[in-house]
């Protein structure tokens, strides 16, 4: 008993107590602060190499831009780009999701060799936009298939219910919503650019593709710069310093590749669980193949023939051997970014009848 | 007791300097999201100009049986052009409501062309891919020259090799396409024009739509000008320009559009206008034919006419070879002077025909005299003339036997009359 009342005479003395307590304080705050909330800040880093963005580009993209939104750790976000545009829908989308990211978190772009047409769409969701002085940026129009004047005499064998069941549209439609989605595109850069933009709707409509140096002089970027300095600017429009950054392609990569994981040893299970966007993202990765000659495709080549082998014997064995594969950081990455628009549309040039919409920059990559 | 409190307290300060001083490190302020501006898409329209109403109200009309044939255009179709007849249809039918008939040629090279452009009025050529040789654009400025009609039609949105002709006619066509991002249709290069000046083919037009046109470089006048917010994308220069312009003669008309005269854009504005005045350019008047261009000149119901009953076999052959070039005759017992004619006949029986032969200059007693040769001898030649009023043509074979006009008229639907033309309107043969 009284080497109790001894001990607890130590506790609470000056000498003891006070650097306990003094450390218990300094742990609880550090701990409260870097692993609850608001924790170390970080930049969200998105590099999207010359692209063109079809379907599954926007998708893995938005993917990218969906995981800083989410991160409450990421309280900036910078987008590396380089892009010629691409399909409407597709390129709409981009700039939709960066805009809504826009709103919680400060973007700021920077662009990168060209950044055109839908590319450009999707900058004008950024909060701050740097280019080079050699980055092309503009190119703001719509580019199409062009139906024949007179649509072709349908065969006799075929009954339809109306006279444009079969096209869609009359020519004339088509080049009307044409110009209706070009509107659309420089009502976008008009309202967003706002005062900044010092070229008229005229002007805009040309589709004049501008050198960074005159991006900034007319409005449609916001300055001079490089990637670092598109970093110091995230962290300004955030109110943050001494930040870390994130490498979000690898780390949503990587999240990818802990899902394919869990996908994958649950293999054969019954009620395996297999989400709509697992499975989107298990399509994506499966459906490609590495480009030839690329840094990893050997690599790639082991992940797609592991995939191939879904169903053999010992799957988490094989699964181990994939992520040691240096490749898989980047796997949904093969085939979708870095890849010039002939590679993502193999439909182009546009042909006639081709329903679709391209916010595309169809000259060549500078 | 208050050292107790006290304890608790140092550690809630020493976790709050943690804190904040960290807080303090890494953060400088806070994001505030700047206003995301309304775009509001639903005021985004691109509205096509209305069809409006037209009624084509052609000068002259055409018998409704077809036997009215006024003359006929011939359309190129040799020249692998970048066309179909679907999107001519609509001019074609206004040709035909005009007394025309319709004629294709199918295959290049000079024999083919001369061969069609001698029963021709007026030529259409649309977007030729295959290049008209020097020689073929030759034959298109004399047939020009003699009052023929040439309407040359090109598009920037289709390849064509139409400068191989028409700058033969003082038309150049320019790499070019016009657009206007001002004021437009549904597309920058669905512009309006609005200035034309005076001229039977502008006659009633104040506004068209051009749908993907080009400018013309002409000899001749330009006739559908644009304005000062509609520009060349091969030039900075604001310049007037037209798509639609006279060629170094009246009988010529070039049009960069081939899409404005196609349904459902041949109803926009004015542009149905423009295609019954091209129509009417290439029915109103009639070229100069000779008589190398037989049987081209002779028009509508013919009449054949023999100087003997016996005779009556060959106006048979003639006017089955008539009918062979889709032109009716009947043969008659005495002459319409309001039709055109081919008369059959010996040297015998000239009365018939004597005020034709006097006009022509050609006298026949013991021998044949005629203005570019005399004391030919009667037996064994036959003589053509052929006589031409503003109002019908008489086409005259006579020969000194009925085996020598058998002679003369396969010499004519054989087309081996021309070797022996003495000149434009006469020629002399040997014969049995």
């Amino acid at each position: 008993m009284r080497i109790l009342s001894a001990l607890g005479r130590i506790l609470i003395s000056w000498y003891v107590a006070a650097p306990v307590l003094a450390i218990l304080g300094i742990a609880i705050g550090y701990a409260l602060f870097f692993h609850g909330y608001p924790g170390k800040p970080k930049i969200g880093v998105i590099d999207i190499p010359y692209t063109g963005i079809n379907e599954d580009a926007a998708y893995v993209i938005t993917a990218y831009l969906d995981y800083c939104r989410r991160n409450p750790d990421i309280k900036a976000v910078v987008i590396k780009l380089a892009s010629p545009g691409g399909g409407a829908s597709a390129s709409e989308q981009l700039y939709i999701e960066t805009r809504r990211l826009r709103e919680e978190k400060p973007v700021v772009m920077a662009m990168n060799g060209i950044v055109a047409s839908g590319g450009y769409m999707m900058a004008l969701g950024a909060n701050y936009t740097y280019t080079k002085t050699s980055t092309l940026v503009g190119n703001v129009g719509v580019v199409a298939g062009s139906p024949p004047v007179l649509p072709p005499l349908a065969p006799e064998f075929i009954a339809y219910t109306g006279p444009y069941k079969l096209s869609g549209s009359s020519r004339r439609d088509w080049i009307a919503t044409l110009d209706r989605l070009n509107e659309a595109f420089i009502e976008m850069t008009v309202r967003e650019r706002g005062d900044r933009l010092k070229v008229s709707r005229t002007e805009l409509a040309e589709g004049r593709l501008y050198a960074g140096v005159d991006a900034v002089r007319l409005g449609f970027a916001d300055g001079i710069g490089s990637d670092a300095r598109a970093l110091e600017k995230a962290a300004e429009l955030a109110g943050i310093a001494n930040y870390e950054m994130v490498n979000v392609n690898v780390e949503v990569n990587r999240q990818f590749v802990q899902n394919l994981r869990r996908i994958y040893s649950s293999h054969g299970d019954a009620g395996s669980p297999l989400t709509e966007a697992d499975a989107r993202l298990m399509d994506i990765f499966v459906s490609r193949q590495a480009p030839e000659g690329s840094a990893s495709s050997g690599s790639t080549s082991e992940i797609l023939s592991g995939a191939d082998g879904l169903s053999q014997a010992d799957p988490s064995s094989e699964m181990d051997q994939w992520v040691n594969v240096e490749g898989l950081q980047r796997p949904l990455e093969y085939g979708v970014l870095g890849v010039p628009p002939e590679e993502a549309f193999p439909e182009l040039p546009v042909e006639f009848n081709q329903p679709k919409f391209y916010y595309l920059h169809i000259g060549a990559n500078p | 007791m208050w050292k107790l409190l006290i304890f608790p307290v140092c550690a809630v300060a020493f976790f709050l300097v943690t804190f904040l001083s960290s807080y303090q490190f890494f953060y400088r302020g806070g994001y505030s999201p700047p206003v995301a501006p309304d775009i509001y898409f639903e005021e985004i329209m691109a509205i096509p100009a209305p069809a409006e109403d037209f009624t084509d109200q052609p000068v002259f009309s055409a018998n409704p049986l077809g036997a009215t044939n006024r003359g006929t255009l011939l359309v190129d179709t040799g020249h692998r052009n970048a066309f179909s007849t679907r999107e001519i249809s609509t001019l074609l039918n206004r040709v035909n409501a005009r007394g025309f008939d319709v004629a294709y040629i199918s295959e290049p090279g000079a024999p083919a062309l001369s061969e069609g452009l001698r029963t021709a009025d007026a030529f259409m050529v649309v977007l030729p891919n295959v290049p008209y040789s020097a020689g073929e654009a030759d034959l298109v400025v004399d047939f020009v020259e003699r009052g023929g009609k040439v309407l040359v039609i090109a598009d920037p949105g289709r390849p064509h090799q139409i400068n191989s002709l028409s700058e033969s006619l003082g038309v150049a066509f320019q790499p070019d396409y016009l657009y206007n991002l001002e004021e437009h249709d549904s597309n920058f290069q669905e512009f309006y024009v609005r200035d034309f000046p005076a001229h039977e083919i502008t006659a009633g037009i104040n506004e068209m739509v051009f749908f993907y046109a080009g400018s013309i470089e002409s000899a001749g006048e330009s006739l559908a000008l644009t304005d000062e917010n509609t520009h060349s994308n091969i030039s900075e220069r604001n310049l007037p320009r037209s798509p639609v312009a006279m060629g170094a003669t009246r009988n010529v008309l070039a049009v960069y559009d081939l899409t404005f005269m196609i349904p459902p854009y041949n109803a926009v504005r004015d542009n149905d206008q423009l295609v019954t005045n091209i129509a009417e350019f290439l029915t109103e008047e009639q070229k100069d034919y000779r008589l190398a261009d037989f049987p081209g000149f002779l028009q509508g119901g013919v009449d054949i006419l023999l100087g003997r009953p016996d005779l009556f076999d060959l106006g048979a052959d003639m006017r089955q070879a008539l009918l062979d070039s889709g032109i009716p005759s009947e043969v008659r017992g005495s002459e319409n002077a309001g039709r055109d004619t081919v008369f059959l006949g010996l040297y015998e029986n000239p009365a018939a025909v004597a005020r034709y032969l006097d006009s022509a200059g050609v006298r026949i007693d013991d021998s044949l005299s005629a203005p570019f040769s005399s004391g030919i001898p009667l037996e064994g030649s036959s003589v053509l003339l052929l006589h031409r009023t503003g109002e019908r043509d008489v086409l005259i074979a006579l020969s000194s036997t009925p085996e020598g006009l058998a002679e003369m008229v396969t010499k004519l639907n054989s087309g081996t009359f021309r070797a022996g033309l003495a000149d434009d309107y006469a020629g002399v043969y040997k014969t049995r």
